[in-house]
């Protein structure tokens, strides 16, 4: 069974590239998009998919924010943090919660590059539900 | 919004600010030179070397404008281009809005990646990032310095313009 998948970004570009790669992959199905830090929070709720990615750069609310209302209502939320920001913003997001971190610019083009995202989307399912099961 | 370092305990005046940024000339074209070959899959050109002077506008139709700042330093990053060349950017894209936002896609990701710099973040701090903004005129700021340049990407010339100034972050575009 596919994995849903909630993405949100206020690139168009990226939401296109990043709906493409989830889809293309066959392992994930994108069960909605959004632009902005409320969308993301209304869109976990209606949908609690599996995994939901968040920009940090973001209008009306960041993904800062959204990470930490998304978790404040459902702690097994699995997140992950997809932004250009670097620096003590990862350390924060890592800390609030976040299930993992993947930097732009994405390098879809890459084939090393789509493995190891791959990759990452593998540990944080697996995290995530050791989590669950702890719980 | 954290703020760290030592040097943080010292505003840096214009001197040290135009220091700064010559020192950084390098890592400011990496940072564009890898946004933009990774987000447009193709290579750059930088016809002239980056330099550091005092502001100007880019005599382009186009503007976007990505803003930085924190309690002690305002900063933005510009990338300026003609709306009429947006099209040769990604020949395959029909849809100028989506190449608009292609091109705020790169200024946030250049902006991203320089700010997060360790040699940024320990004379200047973390900064907030705005989202991308796109303008046609912009504010003078002729008492600022900043890192200019241009680079070439498909034969299309693209303007970039990094400045930071004391003082809390206000409206810059």
């Amino acid at each position: 069974m596919k994995k849903s998948v909630v993405i949100v970004d206020d690139s168009n570009f990226l939401l296109r590239k990043l709906q493409d790669f989830f889809e293309g992959s066959g392992e994930y199905e994108v069960v909605a998009t959004g632009s902005d830090g409320n969308q993301a929070v209304a869109l976990y709720r209606e949908h609690r998919p599996d995994l939901i990615t968040l920009d940090i750069t973001m209008p009306e609310k960041d993904g800062k924010q959204s990470l930490v209302e998304i978790l404040a209502g459902f702690p097994e939320a699995r997140v992950l943090i997809i932004s250009a920001v670097s620096g003590p913003a990862i350390l924060e997001c890592l800390k609030a919660g976040a299930k993992g971190y993947v930097e732009k610019p994405l390098r879809f083009e890459d084939e090393d590059f789509r493995a190891e995202f791959l990759e990452t989307l593998g540990e944080i399912s697996s995290l995530a539900s050791d989590n669950r099961i702890g719980k | 919004m954290m703020e760290n370092g030592s040097a943080l305990e010292t505003r840096f005046g214009e001197t040290e600010i135009i220091r700064f940024l010559r020192d950084a000339v390098p890592d400011f074209e990496v940072c564009t030179r890898r946004a933009i070959e990774c987000i447009l899959a193709i290579p750059t050109f930088m016809p002239k070397g980056f330099a550091v002077s005092r502001h100007t506008d880019s005599p382009t139709t186009f503007k976007c404008a990505v803003q930085a700042g924190n309690s002690r330093y305002s900063a933005a990053l510009y990338l300026g281009f003609n709306q009429a060349d947006l099209k040769e950017l990604s020949p395959e894209e029909s849809d100028i809005g989506i190449i608009m936002d292609i091109m705020g896609e790169i200024a946030n990701v250049i902006a991203g990646s320089f700010l997060g710099r360790k040699s940024f973040q320990a004379p200047f701090g973390d900064m907030h990032l705005s989202p991308p903004r796109f303008f046609q005129e912009r504010k003078a700021e002729p008492e600022s310095w900043s890192i200019h340049g241009i680079l070439k990407a498909n034969g299309v010339r693209i303007f970039l313009d990094f400045m930071i100034k004391p003082g809390q972050k206000d409206d810059l575009t």
